[in-house]
């Protein structure tokens, strides 16, 4: 944690809304590509941004900084995420679709690349949220092994299990889309 | 052979992604193994899509929208810790007002309730509560009595007669030389009377208590017996002037 964030946490701590400010500044962007990344929904994502933010405040106090303020936040997260997804039980299909519109009209890439992407999304929806959610936060976040085990409150050895397994199903299934290519 | 491909296939996957180098063997193993070839060729291919599912598009600053939402949550605390405060000051204030209530009805209660306490070495004695004949007789007189001097008698003179005579005040203040002790309550509190005697508690005895009030001259009487397993306890007032009876208190 930098210097900076720890001493805005220890004045938002003792109830200091500016410094909650800022600290909000610093991390919304990350805590919504979390979200987006794990839901593939836009919208949920602003809601589950504003609604970690209030968790965060309400049990600031709990926060024992034996973790990095950002882990910590990001826990919130994606437990939030999760919780969402159970209570509004995702389809694999919802989401996918408006991903593909928005990536046909927002980019230059060509129909295949946009099916290729569609399906790897599709795969990825398709995986248990306990392989999944270390999946996003490795290789689409790039956080360490340490810092995964630090959010999904287990071992760094559990982690790299279910990333073998989950990197494994993925190939697995996105293999018969390739060898037809 | 499949098991040690996966451990490779993840290596690998490390490898594309991060640029993990990986250890000579396993990079001699991908050279040689069909399966681990065409893992490194896939996981190529889904990282470079996943380069494209991984963009995010760009958040909106929500700060404004928490800090509001936070403001509005703080405010209402001062209301809700001011309503607690408040139904507590009721319920405080409440059972201070009933308090007094419940004790007198407990006492009242309790009073009205004979208690016999004997010694250790006894069985517990068996209170004859109601030798209701005899007592509400006796009772009856004595309101008749104490209405009739009352009605006689100044108002500031009247005072509750509780005070035992000297002689028995000190039997009953020193337990040394009364090893056995009774005390009886009746449903008034006025009527409590309290008597001590010496005697061995398997065998039968009495005593009397007396008292007299100087200004208008009543005397009330208490009188108990004890039989093996049984106290009786008559009670009686007699107005100023009257001789007492010898016998039948």
């Amino acid at each position: 944690m930098s210097e900076t964030c720890e001493k805005l946490v220890e004045l938002a701590k003792g109830g200091n809304t500016v410094a909650f400010e800022q600290l909000i500044a610093i991390h919304q962007e990350r805590v919504h590509a979390l979200a987006y990344r794990i839901l593939g929904n836009s919208d949920d994502a602003s809601d589950i941004q504003q609604e970690t933010f209030i968790r965060a405040w309400q049990s600031l106090r709990k926060f024992r900084e034996d973790a990095a303020f950002s882990t910590w936040l990001h826990r919130i997260t994606v437990n939030l995420c999760l919780s969402m997804k159970r209570r509004r039980d995702y389809g694999a299909s919802e989401p996918l679709v408006e991903e593909m519109h928005a990536v046909v009209q927002g980019s230059v890439l060509c129909l295949e690349r946009t099916e290729e992407i569609t399906v790897l999304r599709r795969a990825l929806a398709g995986l248990p949220d306990h392989h999944r959610v270390p999946l996003v936060l490795r290789d689409m976040e790039d956080r360490s092994y340490e810092e995964i085990a630090g959010i999904l409150g287990c071992s760094v050895e559990s982690v790299r299990s279910r990333l073998c397994r989950s990197r494994a199903l993925l190939r697995e299934r996105m293999r018969p889309y390739m060898e037809v290519r | 052979m499949k098991r040690e491909c996966d451990r490779i296939g993840d290596a690998v996957w490390e490898y594309v992604r991060f640029g993990v180098e990986l250890c000579e063997d396993d990079r001699q193993h991908v050279a040689e193994c069909q399966e681990c070839e065409r893992i490194l060729a896939e996981s190529r291919r889904v990282q470079g899509l996943m380069k494209e599912v991984s963009r995010v598009p760009q958040a909106s600053d929500c700060t404004s929208a928490v800090m509001s939402r936070i403001t509005a949550r703080r405010r209402p605390v001062w209301g809700y810790a001011a309503t607690a405060a408040m139904m507590l000051l009721v319920i405080v204030g409440g059972l201070i007002f009933l308090r007094p209530h419940s004790v007198t009805q407990q006492i009242a209660r309790e009073v009205s309730k004979p208690v016999v306490t004997a010694p250790a070495h006894a069985a517990a004695p068996e209170v004859v509560q109601d030798q209701s004949a005899n007592r509400e007789r006796i009772e009856a007189k004595t309101a008749r009595r104490r209405s009739a001097v009352a009605a006689k008698r100044p108002r500031r003179n009247r005072r509750p007669q509780a005070r035992p005579a000297p002689q028995q005040r000190n039997e009953m203040e020193n337990p040394a030389s009364a090893p056995e002790q009774i005390a009886a309550s009746k449903h008034r509190p006025v009527m409590v009377a309290a008597a001590t005697w010496s005697n061995a508690p398997s065998q039968s005895s009495s005593c009397t208590y007396t008292e007299t009030n100087e200004t208008t001259g009543e005397t009330s009487i208490c009188k108990v017996e004890k039989s093996p397993g049984t106290v009786t306890i008559f009670m009686e007032s007699k107005p100023g002037g009257e001789k007492l009876p010898q016998k039948g208190i």
